[in-house]
């Protein structure tokens, strides 16, 4: 029997510096969103304000159609390259590793490259324009964010396909052995074997990917500033501005936003993807 | 066997070498496809690398349009005309600056590192593996905690940090980039995967708790283990806000900040020194990469 | 070796790497005051202690009239001599005290025998310590060396160098420095750095040194120490035999980190002072960091006085002789910005605490001179209380304005905020907005009943009777040219169309222009006060025929002309400069138009009108007249020194700091008139100036400067007078308002999608 006691003896020295650097800190910020930034408890005006900000409308609603984009988009992606690499064997192994270069990049120097791919004068421009086609200004029209979604698929495509791959190995060959025999095509095995077997791991994936996608805020701050082209305003923006302007009071009540929903929505896929 | 065996067994013969030429181009086809996506990938490290051995004068010249905004357009060689390793001696050899915040970058990498190695791993661990009263709330609590941007979070830790007096001190980043919630679930997804039975089995060996950890569950987590301090490696060599916002003494930055404030103006230093930086991770993250994609059952099957 | 243990040897290397490298950091280190400088952390160490004692700064009276003090020494018999040029009676005396500056006594000079020393052009001079003063006299290619001994008689040396073969003729005769060391011999520097230690009964010179290699910037002495400064290292050497000392590794970092510490030594002063106890081993320095006592050999040297509490600490002022009294005293004669004499005395009182309890924390995020000598004259008339001066932008590090502005917000919100903002380039709207920002309209209104104050500016500031802000200087936009010009300049779309109406009678230079920023700062600065609705919103229209105006006038300036002006560079972006004036004289231009910063600058606009008939008006105004604000001062509202505070506040904005030369003219009255009357009297038959300048076509153009009238000095008093708005001085709708205006100029994209972007933005930022 596992002694009842031992669990605690390896999470407790962990959960009290998360109390300690993490959760404090938290309960700060929620303590915060009911008060004014010069003091004074104020009930929910905090969030009042913030839901009728129209700034931080925007940019609730561009962070939102980014995550809606970018989560499908990176998952069936990295899904397909990782069944590609894993059905056409293990001499994949170079081939894996310049799909995870992207990830090792810097994010300033990602954005040195941005600049010099996506100015209004940049190279992207430049083939474009030598191509006989019509120069976009990328950062400056509503093709910001089809930038800010394919930096965000380019840093992350290839980190994600290996967590499909670990999960990929993990199904046993004997299952697929067994399915061989019953007839099952490579279809069939792929639907029915594959995808229920790797569901746990496109949980952790998801997550992995939701979080990352904040992330594209350096990337985006680097090059465009604090106020880029409309689309690719987003929440972090915001609470950055916030923050400049000391409206820590409507910051905290943002932020305590985000975290219900995206908590509730982590929930919602946790229940989805879990459920035996 | 009959004749009409036979003419089966030709034609499954037939088809089965069609069905192997055929399978053959699928596979070149396959590959082709992974090929061009690889080169696609990678494409951003040939920039650096051009970019580092181009002299200052040829890359003004290329890309003059974009930090001046005069007409025309950014250009670029595969082959610089005047290849120069100017800019790899100043990196090296000129700019002392330059190394003291890459092992400032170091220092905060070994702490961060060592203290998940040794206080996450063994929690994801205990919240895997274990069951214990509160269990399910730490649980969703670290989930919560992982959702909060930094930016928000900064005024409060700052203020708990100034409280112990641990601002503008390398600790001030190391330790809470140490309880990255972020790690401890990952890690904690994979040791979920080891199969009970193998604990049962070792169990019943007689091992004790810490044994089964060190032994079963430290080999069997390998992938997830490997995958979460690579990340959490990765993320020191390009974390810009901490920094800034707990340490006050320049002397104390990383080199992730040395990055963007060279960026405009001396494009092929910042080129040269944007490669450098990237090699520590890049180079780490080929050596883990096996280790990544090894599934928990390829473990398993070693045991 | 299989492929998979390589894999763990690497990590295991890399491991390894990484926690040596852990082990030997991540201790905690004290918070930088971003000084290098090994001595000023002890004194941080030390001030930690609360310990007991400080040298106290007064300022003892000098004689008046000094236009250049050549020498300070302190005498035997405890009298303080100076030697010195008076330019109200154009005279060279010897003043003398005995009661520290109570009362001076003119040494009386046998006038007759020195003639001829006093005819000739004298660089130097030295006091011994028995009152000798001796003076060093070129008179055309002969060096004089004038005594003139305690009881006023005069004795003359011809002074004969003995290496003139060896070094450059020309300027081996011009004596540079004189100095007597602690034996009372007299040691001379030339320009060609060649020390000489001159024999006072014959006129004979010896070498002592010969340094021509390293080119001294000036030395100073110290007992039997000579301490030459070039840059980045000092060279010692003994002052007797002229043997090369050992180097002294702590004043060699110390010049090798500020290079501004061996700039070439002037008749204002030097940036550093040394001085020596007698006999004894040590050596006493002074820079703008403080007082400096260093043992020969030692590693560190020892901070006596941290410069940031005393006059040392402003960096206008430069330092001509440090003297020590006693180990307790201290002379310094230094020379402020104004170019006038100081005489200060350092005395250590040890009941004072060592560091001032009282800390005024002053965040400002950009370092000015002006922000140092206000700093200066406030610690003092309180040298119990510590200025702290806080800047948020360095310089020297890719630190931006939002990183500077995040970082003071954490500070604010952590409690432990600056006392006093200086708000330029900060969110001053957004921090009156969340209440933390105090009404000082207490302190405004002492200042406006005391010395008076500009009422249209403070009316600018006044929201319902409180004012949570206030600048300590403004200036104005000015168009000048001529007569169609000025009246074309009175608004944007005037100016604009006066150009398109030029360029279509073919005439090609109009504008002043050195880049499209420049054009759109400059017009920014004229036009933006009108651009913000009283609800906080930004106006559509006015920034549509801000930019429109601008692409106007832009396109109607033929492109070369950015060249042309660009070539001038060196001058401040967007303000008039002389340089700028003599364009419409020259006809290179048809008319200025920018801001005005100063007196000096009005000076030159009123003698193109007067020797040239060239008008100037306020620009742009029929919209709204507009003032740029500088200097922008707030006390926080969690301040718990606001007593403090606002004295503070009162020096910033007082009589005496607005008084001292900055871009800016004082909001203070009294300071104003005070510009004024310099202005009015500046040039006379003995100090003249004027700008002269022949262009590659060979026009030539000329003129002297003159006072303005009273009547021109009441027209731009007039002017600063009928300025009614402050400019849109919000950093952030600024740089929006340029970056996409520049793009709207150059033609990435028309004038309407730039306005369309910059509402967007600047409509989201005011949402937020």
């Amino acid at each position: 029997m596992k002694k009842k006691y031992t669990g605690y003896l390896f999470v407790l020295p962990h959960f009290s510096g998360v109390c300690l650097f993490l959760l404090l800190p938290f309960l700060d910020v929620v303590r915060r969103a009911f008060v004014r930034t010069a003091g004074g408890f104020c009930g929910f005006e905090n969030f009042k304000l913030v839901l009728t900000n129209e700034a931080f409308r925007l940019a609730a609603g561009n962070t939102v159609k980014f995550t809606l984009v970018c989560l499908p988009l990176l998952l069936l992606l990295s899904l397909l390259l990782a069944v590609l690499v894993y059905s056409t064997g293990k001499a994949a192994g170079i081939l894996k590793n310049c799909y995870l270069v992207p990830m090792a990049v810097p994010a300033a120097c990602v954005a040195l490259l941005w600049k010099l791919l996506f100015d209004s004068h940049g190279l992207v421009n430049g083939v474009a324009a030598s191509l006989g086609g019509t120069p976009v200004d990328w950062m400056n029209t509503g093709s910001a964010f089809g930038v800010l979604v394919g930096s965000y698929l380019w840093k992350n495509t290839g980190y994600v396909m290996v967590l499909w791959i670990a999960a990929l190995d993990g199904i046993p060959q004997t299952v697929y052995e067994a399915a061989e025999i019953d007839g099952a095509g490579r279809a069939a095995a792929f639907f029915y074997i594959t995808l229920p077997c790797i569901r746990p791991a496109a949980f952790t994936i998801a997550v992995f990917s939701f979080l990352n996608s904040f992330k594209v805020f350096r990337e985006a701050y680097l090059v465009a500033g604090n106020y880029p082209q409309e689309s690719i305003y987003l929440l972090q923006h915001v609470f950055n501005n916030w923050f400049l302007s000391l409206s820590v009071d409507k910051m905290v009540a943002g932020a305590v936003l985000l975290a219900l929903v995206a908590g509730a929505a982590v929930w919602a896929l946790q229940r989805t993807l879990e459920r035996q | 066997m009959t004749e009409k065996m036979k003419r089966k067994r030709t034609a499954e013969r037939k088809t089965a070498a069609a069905g192997r030429i055929c399978r053959r181009a699928i596979w070149i086809c396959l590959k082709a496809i992974q090929i061009f996506f690889a080169v696609f990938m990678v494409s951003p490290l040939f920039f650096l690398v051009t970019g580092s051995i181009m002299g200052e004068a040829e890359l003004s010249e290329y890309l003059s349009p974009v930090f001046t905004g005069q007409e025309g357009y950014a250009c670029w060689r595969l082959i610089p005309l005047y290849p120069t390793l100017k800019n790899v001696v100043e990196v090296l050899f000129d700019s002392p600056e330059f190394f003291h915040m890459f092992w400032n970058t170091m220092k905060l990498t070994a702490g961060i590192i060592l203290g998940q190695t040794f206080l996450a791993v063994p929690a994801a661990w205990g919240l895997a593996r274990y069951s214990f009263f509160g269990k399910k709330a730490i649980y969703q609590m670290y989930l919560l905690l992982m959702m909060m941007p930094f930016q928000v979070m900064m005024l409060s830790e700052y203020l708990v940090l100034e409280g112990m007096g641990l601002n503008n001190t390398l600790w001030a980043v190391i330790l809470p980039g140490v309880f990255s919630t972020f790690s401890v679930f990952l890690m904690y997804r994979f040791f979920l995967e080891v199969p009970e039975e193998i604990l049962e089995a070792a169990r019943v060996d007689g091992a004790g708790e810490m044994r089964m950890f060190l032994l079963v569950g430290l080999p069997l987590g390998r992938t997830g283990i490997v995958s979460a301090l690579l990340l959490q490696f990765l993320e020191c060599f390009s974390m810009i806000e901490q920094p800034i916002a707990f340490l006050k003494d320049k002397t104390l930055y990383p080199l992730s900040l040395y990055l963007p404030e060279i960026a405009m103006g001396q494009t092929g230093f910042a080129f040269c020194a944007s490669l450098i930086a990237l090699l520590p991770p890049l180079f780490l993250f080929l050596a883990g990469s096996d280790n990544l994609a090894r599934g928990i059952a390829a473990g398993a099957v070693k045991l | 070796m299989n492929g998979k243990n390589m894999t763990r040897l690497i990590s295991l290397l890399l491991c390894l790497v990484l926690m040596t490298a852990g082990l030997g950091g991540c201790k905690k280190t004290s918070p930088s005051t971003g000084e290098t400088n090994g001595a000023t952390e002890l004194l941080a160490e030390e001030g930690g202690t609360g310990g007991k004692g400080r040298f106290l700064e007064t300022e003892l009276p000098l004689p008046e009239n000094i236009r250049r003090l050549y020498d300070t020494a302190l005498l035997e018999n405890g009298t303080i001599a100076l030697f010195l040029w008076n330019d109200k009676e154009n005279i060279y005396q010897i003043q003398e005290t005995a009661d520290e500056g109570e009362s001076w006594k003119v040494r009386d000079i046998d006038l007759e025998a020195a003639t001829e020393i006093f005819a000739g052009y004298i660089d130097t001079a030295a006091i011994s310590a028995d009152g000798t003063v001796g003076i060093l006299s070129k008179n055309d290619d002969r060096l004089l060396l004038g005594l003139i001994l305690p009881d006023g008689s005069v004795e003359k040396r011809e002074l004969t160098l003995p290496d003139m073969e060896n070094q450059e003729q020309d300027y081996a005769l011009n004596i540079t420095g004189s100095a007597f060391d602690a034996e009372g011999s007299l040691l001379i520097e030339n320009l060609n750095s060649h020390f000489y230690k001159v024999d006072l009964t014959t006129g004979n010179c010896e070498l002592l040194q010969d340094l021509e290699e390293k080119y001294i910037r000036h030395f100073g002495v110290a007992g039997n120490k000579v301490l030459a400064v070039a840059e980045g290292e000092a060279v010692l050497f003994d002052s007797t035999t002229g043997e090369l000392l050992e180097e002294e590794t702590v004043l060699n970092d110390m010049l090798a980190a500020d290079s501004s510490l061996s700039e070439t030594v002037s008749d204002s002063g030097k940036p550093l002072v040394f001085a020596g106890e007698n006999g004894g081993e040590v050596i006493f320095y002074v820079n703008h960091q403080g007082l400096f006592c260093h043992t020969p050999g030692g590693s560190v040297s020892e901070q006596l006085i941290n410069g940031s509490l005393t006059s040392m600490g402003d960096t206008t002022v430069s330092f001509l002789d440090l003297v020590m009294v006693d180990e307790e005293h201290f002379l310094l004669t230094a020379v402020g910005s104004q170019g006038e004499a100081k005489l200060l005395k350092y005395s250590y009182d040890k009941d004072a605490p060592s560091v001032p309890e009282t800390e005024l924390k002053v965040y400002a995020l950009e370092d000015s001179s002006f922000l140092r000598q206000v700093i200066s004259a406030y610690q003092k008339e309180h040298q119990d209380v510590y200025v702290n001066l806080q800047i948020g932008l360095s310089g020297d590090d890719g630190m931006t304005a939002e990183d500077a502005v995040r970082a003071l917000n954490t500070d604010i919100l952590a409690g432990s905020g600056p006392d006093v903002l200086i708000l330029d380039g900060l969110p001053a709207e957004k921090y009156i907005e969340k209440g933390m920002l105090a009404d000082i309209s207490p302190v405004i209104e002492e200042i406006a009943g005391k010395d008076g104050i500009f009422e249209n500016v403070r009316q600018a500031y006044d929201s319902d009777g409180a004012i949570y802000q206030f600048p300590a200087r403004f200036y104005v936009s000015l168009v000048n040219g001529e007569e169609e010009a000025v009246e074309a300049g009175s608004s944007l779309k005037k100016l604009a169309d006066f150009m398109t109406g030029k360029k279509t009678a073919g005439e090609s230079k109009i504008f002043p222009m050195r880049s499209a920023e420049n054009l759109l700062e400059k017009l920014y600065a004229a036009d933006s006060a009108a651009w913000m609705e009283s609800d906080g919103k930004l106006t559509e229209e006015a920034v549509k025929e801000y930019l429109s105006c601008a692409k106007q006038i832009y396109d109607a300036e033929p492109t070369e002309s950015e060249d042309v002006y660009y070539s001038y560079g060196g001058m401040a972006s967007d303000t008039i400069g002389t340089l700028d004036a003599t364009g419409v004289a020259l006809k290179t231009s048809k008319l200025n138009y920018g801001t005005i910063v100063s007196m000096t600058e009005f000076t030159t606009v009123y003698s193109m009108k007067s020797q040239y008939g060239i008008d100037y008006e306020l620009a742009d105004r029929e919209t709204v007249k507009s003032f740029v604000p500088c200097q922008l001062a707030g006390i926080s509202s969690q301040t718990e020194k606001s007593g403090e505070a606002e004295e503070f506040l009162q020096a910033l904005l007082g009589a005496e700091c607005g008084a001292y030369s900055f871009s800016g003219f004082p909001v203070n009255r009294t300071a104003y008139e005070e510009v004024v009357e310099d202005a009015a009297n500046r040039y006379d038959e003995y100090s003249q100036g004027g700008i002269a300048v022949s262009t590659d076509e060979g026009d030539f153009f000329e003129m002297t400067f003159e006072n303005p009238t009273p009547e021109e000095l009441d027209k731009i008093t007039g002017i600063l007078e009928s300025a009614e708005k402050p400019a849109c001085m919000d950093r952030v709708i600024k740089e929006i308002v340029l970056e996409q205006g520049e793009k709207a100029l150059k033609g990435d994209m028309t004038v309407e999608e730039a306005v369309s972007e910059i509402m967007k933005k600047c409509s989201l930022y005011l949402a937020e």
